[in-house]
């Protein structure tokens, strides 16, 4: 792997170097003092990765990965900045894929380098990655946009009204999850549900957020409230299915975000003219992944289409999932699978669970 | 309207009447201007607060690297020198008299090799401990300073303590011990995140003053400060309790008048518990009181809605 460190301060790029090469990375690293440094450098050395420091002379950080973004879509893009105000976190946000504050520890640096480059694995096409290195955020639907910008400029919005109104939106949802679990905000464990980022991020910043949002129209033959609802259903169900001993705000997130490539039809189409090996649930599953996002979910995502493969044993997360997302779409579950976790005969009492959530979601 | 209009305007005939009035209006306008003047002082000492953060930040990112880096060098170069000493005693049989044995015992009496095995590791310890502690201050201090937001956010109470024990330490460390004991099953609070650190702050501070009160400024007995958390009903409820000397009966009904203080000029601004008043009870629909006893102690008891208004309403 491929490592590209800029600073313009040249003792913390020594330190990183001295710092890998105790803990035995075997990467190739190279490291530039300044933005336009790293540009030069990239030229003929292609990074997998880059990681920039914000605040730096001349070229800063988030310009240097608007272009890097720009010229080499397919590397990816970390921040490691020593800026402690929010509002530095939300420019990061839109440039790179991942925000990792300083001090941040040898062990703990490799860590997520490391979790970010295995992400490849769910997309190995190339031409894909770089189709999808580009997206910073998807396109939320109209109506919930419109709504939540309305309940966000009213003073009195509390942050359960405002979650449960992010919560209908896979895109939306999968932003404020990006910007919670970047090391600014998240302070020790990963935050799986919308709620819990919601409440972590405060309702000032949200309302930055959403107003500054680029609200860019979806792609043409996206049908992005039919996608909504459907994910909205799939995520409901989760937790009417969901058997006792499973972390069922992961699950949750899982069956709200499964859909979200549905939203980047180019990419799925992409993907299918190249035959097919990568599947859309893997292609939401990479976004997510060097979004950032737990890795429970994002693997719950990737795989939720085979359970028999990933959870032969039990009807756990995956199962769940799985079970859900087929009810909301009204298509056929994997029932050997079913069959095979005690579960097959509980179908016909989850149709007619979905037959009352539908009813409540026209009502 | 402001008060004073309210007062001017309202009509009072007797004389006596509107002086006294005329007099709490001023009273109130005195203290909302403190109230402003300190709100306007935390926020610069937030700003200024978040850019000394981000200034320390950069050399920890590379001094913490480097000493780690150096630790691990000790140890490998450790484990190099382990091999080579049995085969210096082996060259010593072979040749006991050549200058590079000589050099050789030398160079390790230079050194002296115990003593660097033994304060090496520890050194390097007590710098990764030191510098453990300035992140955890720094990551406070950041903590400490956002930007104050008039909004309800999710807050962890356990995390809010600890981050504002660390930034009083400098005040009880030398007076008191400190314990610390919180309900692990307590859910977190909405609450605004700042306000209530600087209500449990002036609170800690408070309850070092009293315990330095007692036991002068450089005492061998220490005092105690203790903090609980727990849940009542509704509420999330915090005690904050030293072993001071307790307040005296005559000015417990003042304690959290604005300007009400007993310290010494420059200890206090009288505001502190008046300020803790006003963000717990009218911005949180909180509670707060004391309960104390005359040379033994005093607890002040924050109780915090575990469901905000905003929601409950909607």
């Amino acid at each position: 792997m491929k490592v590209l460190f800029v600073d313009d301060e040249p003792h913390v790029l020594e330190g990183i170097e001295r710092s890998l090469f105790t803990l035995d990375c075997d990467w190739d690293v190279q490291f530039a003092s300044s933005g336009a440094a790293a540009l030069k450098r990239l030229e003929d050395w292609s990074a997998d990765i880059v990681v920039s420091d914000m605040r730096m002379p001349g070229m800063d950080g988030a310009e240097l990965l608007t272009r890097v973004k720009q010229r080499w879509p397919d590397t990816l893009r970390v921040i490691l900045s020593g800026y402690t105000e929010q509002e530095a976190a939300f420019r990061a946000m839109h440039v790179s894929h991942q925000f990792l504050a300083k001090p941040c520890q040898g062990g703990d640096l490799v860590e997520a380098l490391n979790r970010l480059i295995i992400m490849r694995d769910l997309v190995p096409s190339r031409q894909l990655r770089e189709m999808l290195g580009a997206i910073a955020e998807l396109p939320p639907s109209p109506r919930i946009y419109l709504r939540l910008r309305h309940l966000l400029e009213q003073d009195s919005s509390g942050t359960g009204i405002i979650a449960s109104v992010m919560e209908q939106d896979p895109a939306l949802s999968s932003t404020v999850l990006k910007l919670a679990n970047s090391t600014f905000f998240r302070r020790s464990h990963p935050i799986v549900s919308v709620h819990a980022a919601v409440m972590r991020l405060g309702v000032s910043l949200l309302h930055n957020l959403v107003l500054t949002a680029e609200c860019y129209p979806p792609q043409p033959g996206v049908d992005v409230e039919q996608l909504r609802e459907r994910s909205l259903l799939a995520s409901l169900l989760v937790r009417k299915l969901a058997p006792s001993g499973i972390d069922v705000e992961c699950c949750v997130s899982a069956a709200l975000l499964a859909h979200v490539s549905a939203l980047l039809p180019k990419v799925v189409q992409a993907a299918q003219d190249e035959g097919g090996a990568v599947s859309p649930a893997q292609i939401a599953a990479y976004l997510l992944g060097i979004w950032g996002l737990p890795l429970p979910i994002v693997y719950t995502v990737a795989r939720h289409q085979r359970p028999l493969e990933h959870e032969p044993q039990r009807f756990g997360a995956i199962g769940v999932v799985h079970a859900a997302i087929a009810l909301a779409d009204s298509s056929e579950p994997d029932f050997a699978y079913l069959e095979q976790v005690g579960m097959a005969a509980q179908w016909p009492s989850w149709l007619q669970i979905v037959e009352v959530l539908r009813h409540d979601q026209q009502a | 309207m402001a008060p004073h209009q309210q007062y001017m305007q309202g009509e009072a005939e007797d004389p006596k009447q509107a002086v006294a009035e005329l007099a709490k209006a001023l009273h109130e306008l005195r203290s909302t201007q403190a109230q402003l003047l300190q709100a306007q002082k935390l926020e610069s000492i937030g700003q200024l607060a978040a850019g000394i953060a981000h200034e320390i930040n950069t050399p920890i990112q590379y001094v913490s690297d480097n000493v780690g880096f150096i630790k691990r060098c000790f140890d490998l170069l450790t484990a190099y020198v382990d091999v080579a000493q049995p085969l210096i005693e082996d060259y010593r049989q072979l040749k006991p008299d050549s200058p590079l044995l000589a050099a050789a015992d030398a160079a390790i009496r230079r050194a002296r090799l115990d003593y660097l095995r033994k304060q090496m590791p520890a050194a390097l310890e007590q710098a990764i401990e030191g510098l453990q502690r300035v992140i955890v201050i720094v990551a406070a201090m950041k903590q400490f300073s956002h930007p104050s937001t008039a909004e309800h956010t999710s807050v962890d109470l356990a995390e809010l303590i600890h981050t504002t024990v660390t930034i009083a330490r400098h005040e009880w460390k030398y007076v008191a011990e400190m314990d610390v004991q919180l309900d692990p099953d307590l859910p977190s609070v909405p609450c605004q995140r700042n306000e209530i650190s600087q209500v449990l702050l002036n609170l800690i501070v408070n309850a070092a003053h009293a315990i330095t009160e007692l036991v002068g400024e450089n005492a061998e007995q220490k005092g105690h400060i203790s903090i609980r958390t727990a849940r009542f009903g509704e509420f999330a409820e915090i005690r904050i309790c030293d072993t001071g000397s307790g307040i005296p009966e005559a000015i417990r009904s003042r304690v959290f008048d604005p300007f009400f203080t007993t310290k010494a000029v420059g200890k206090g601004t009288g505001q502190g518990l008046a300020i803790a008043y006003s963000t717990v009870v009218e911005k949180h629909r909180g509670q707060i009181f004391f309960e104390t006893t005359t040379g033994k102690g005093t607890c002040f008891v924050v109780r915090l809605p575990l469901q905000s208004a905003t929601e409950s309403a909607s």
